[in-house]
């Protein structure tokens, strides 16, 4: 359906390197780490889009489609820089799945309230993971029409 | 006589009798020459008329001067005082009228002129059983005093000790002897306390009203005691302070016991807490590596499978089987310590609805093992719903595991009102009490608050041996390989948390391949 479609970009905060590794091949085994883009805490995500930095060239470091958020990171957590994100009316259109360990009920109302699109806890097994990135791929990129971009 | 004076003696408020005696050697010439209307009142005469013949016909035979109860001796005490012409103090003489309550009468006799003699009549008998009463007091108040484990100390306005009584010997040393006449102060209080201790009772003796207050004492022997120091000031008609009455108990043993209760149950609560921290943080923090360690060994055999050998294969399936054990085990806590740190407060509960949902959750099990469960009424209770829901489900859950491979598990479940609270008991908990199926055969219990609600959860299964009962309520505790039923051993646990919580008991009573019952005891009403 959309096949012309330019590769939509997906910027990961995490900082734990073996989520990372875990993520990366869970997209590449759905053939979506073409885009893929990691920073390791909230300022990073906060540089990457403001393009401030290591992050200022916008061709190799291009405005994403879709952020996956961890909750607990370093120096600037996911919360704080969800809230950033949500209150800057350049940024606020940009998709947020949160990605986290946590089941904790007062992070997920809290989450939604700061306005993330979804809130998902990390499965436990890889084949899980995998899955869990198949169908965001699908949710994102193939069945919802996101507005485009202006960066 | 005047009528003038007539008048004044009738009208005298006392008893007059006014007696002649014309030989003074003979007491048998005495002869009655007035009576006013007091004594005749007092002597139960009548009011008006000739006595003389009033008094023969009283006595039946010869005319008596004196009234019965005068007779015995007075003739003799009234002749003298004729004879010496002085005024004698009779005393107090004792009468009592019939059906009337003794009276006093305070005597004395004076000479008149003519060889004669009045006597007047007080009646003292109010000021006598009042005198009577104080002394009654006086003698109980001593004998407390005395008596009283309690230090009794009197002090006046100077701080000067007036009294001391026995038990203030024993607390602080010093006898009577020595105390009386020292300043309270100096005595007893120590020096760092005593400026603070002045001035707490110079308040006292300006608003003269009684305080209870605990100070810091010292004893003869140098030692610290704390006291409780209950005083009242004395005062007379005039709000004037007379003295200072204290009593003094020691309280030491007391605050003692206190002070390490207080920090016994910040200990308790302190290891409570990090016990909880620790379970709670342990089971997120420990989440993490093993979910990596499920992960990459998820990788390792999805890319790498054909490169291993059937050893190496072996290897990575047990690694992976005990990652998920792990992960059952850290689940398993995680529940176990949510049973405090996640609880809802407690609300009616139909038990009948939360069983029928387990059952309803268990039906698959049920079919799956040919089994069957009998449920009778149960009650409505205050509860916590999600944790009856729990412990419903883990214990017909377990009655539906330990079957009898020959028998299909029939699980019954039951439940009676008892009219008595048992305590909550943790001890009691896992031990098993005949008694405990008996309603009923604690006496001294049955005035306690609130009924309580007895289940019962019999199955027909493998049951155990009895000495066991307190493993299988112990967290992680298992009487079974994990080969042969599944499981971390924290089911029961939870169970009895839940119910402890709740201010019930579980236990159960079980044999070897006899089934096992279970027995849960709830309050119907939790206490506010």
């Amino acid at each position: 359906m959309s096949a012309y479609r330019k590769p939509i970009t997906i910027l990961m905060a995490e900082d734990d390197e073996d989520d990372r590794i875990l993520a990366k091949e869970a997209l590449e085994e759905c053939r979506l780490a073409n885009n893929l883009h990691f920073v390791a805490n909230g300022e990073e995500l906060m540089d990457y889009l403001h393009h401030r930095g290591r992050y200022a060239d916008s061709t190799t470091s291009p405005r994403p489609g879709l952020i996956l958020l961890d909750l607990n990171m370093p120096k600037k957590d996911g919360r704080e820089a969800l809230k950033e994100i949500k209150s800057d009316a350049e940024l606020r259109r940009i998709p947020i799945v949160v990605l986290t360990t946590s089941k904790a009920e007062e992070d997920i109302y809290r989450s939604y309230d700061l306005g993330a699109t979804s809130y998902i806890a990390k499965p436990v097994t890889f084949d899980s993971l995998v899955e869990v990135m198949r169908v965001l791929g699908k949710y994102w990129f193939e069945i919802v029409e996101l507005p485009s971009d202006r960066d | 006589m005047s009528l003038y004076y007539a008048d004044i003696v009738q009208h005298l408020p006392l008893g007059l009798v006014i007696w002649e005696l014309p030989d003074l050697n003979d007491i048998a010439t005495f002869r009655l020459v007035e009576v006013n209307a007091i004594a005749r009142h007092i002597f139960g005469l009548p009011l008006e008329g000739d006595l003389s013949t009033v008094l023969v016909d009283l006595k039946g035979d010869q005319a008596q001067p004196f009234p019965a109860f005068l007779q015995a001796e007075s003739p003799e005490l009234y002749a003298d005082v004729i004879r010496s012409a002085t005024m004698r103090d009779l005393g107090e003489i004792r009468y009592r009228q019939p059906q009337q309550p003794e009276q006093v009468f305070a005597v004395k006799a004076f000479p008149l002129p003519n060889q004669q003699v009045g006597a007047i009549f007080e009646d003292v008998s109010d000021r006598h059983r009042l005198e009577h009463a104080l002394r009654r007091t006086e003698q109980k108040l001593v004998v407390h005093a005395q008596k009283t484990p309690l230090a009794v100390i009197e002090w006046n306005p100077t701080l000067e000790i007036i009294d001391w009584n026995p038990a203030a010997e024993t607390l602080f040393g010093y006898s009577k002897r020595e105390a009386i006449g020292c300043l309270v102060t100096d005595l007893i209080v120590p020096p760092d306390v005593k400026v603070q201790t002045e001035q707490a009772w110079r308040r006292l003796l300006i608003r003269k009203v009684g305080t209870s207050r605990t100070n810091e004492n010292v004893t003869r022997f140098g030692d610290r005691i704390v006291c409780e120091w209950h005083t009242t000031p004395l005062v007379d008609e005039y709000s004037d302070v007379i003295s200072i009455v204290s009593l003094v108990q020691n309280i030491t043993g007391r605050k003692q016991a206190e002070a390490e209760l207080k920090q016994f149950a910040a200990q308790l609560e302190q290891s409570n807490r990090e016990l909880q921290d620790f379970a709670s943080i342990a089971s997120h923090d420990l989440q993490e590596p093993l979910r990596k360690i499920q992960a990459f060994g998820d990788r390792l055999k999805q890319k790498y499978q054909d490169a291993l050998s059937e050893e190496g294969r072996d290897y990575l399936e047990r690694m992976q089987n005990a990652a998920r054990r792990m992960q059952e085990l850290i689940n398993d806590l995680l529940s176990f310590s949510r049973v405090t740190t996640k609880a809802q407060p407690f609300a009616p509960v139909d038990l009948n609805r939360i069983v029928r949902d387990v059952l309803s959750d268990l039906e698959i099990r049920i079919q799956q093992v040919n089994g069957r469960v009998e449920l009778a009424p149960l009650p409505s209770i205050e509860a916590d719903p999600t944790q009856m829901r729990q412990l419903f489900q883990n214990v017909i859950g377990n009655a539906l595991k330990f079957y009898r491979p020959d028998q299909p598990p029939i699980v019954q479940i039951q439940s009676q009102i008892l009219p008595i609270s048992h305590p909550p008991d943790s001890l009691e908990a896992t031990q098993l009490h005949s008694d405990d199926l008996a309603p009923g055969t604690d006496p001294i219990q049955a005035a306690a608050v609130s009924p309580v609600c007895q289940i019962t959860i019999a199955d027909n299964g493998i049951g155990f041996d009895e000495k066991y009962i307190d493993r299988i309520f112990s967290v992680f505790q298992r009487l079974h390989g994990r080969h042969e039923y599944e499981g971390t051993g924290v089911g029961l646990a939870i169970c009895r948390k839940i119910v402890e919580r709740h201010g019930g008991s579980i236990t159960a009573r079980s044999a070897p391949d006899q089934g096992a019952t279970f027995i849960v005891t709830l309050p119907i009403h939790q206490v506010r």
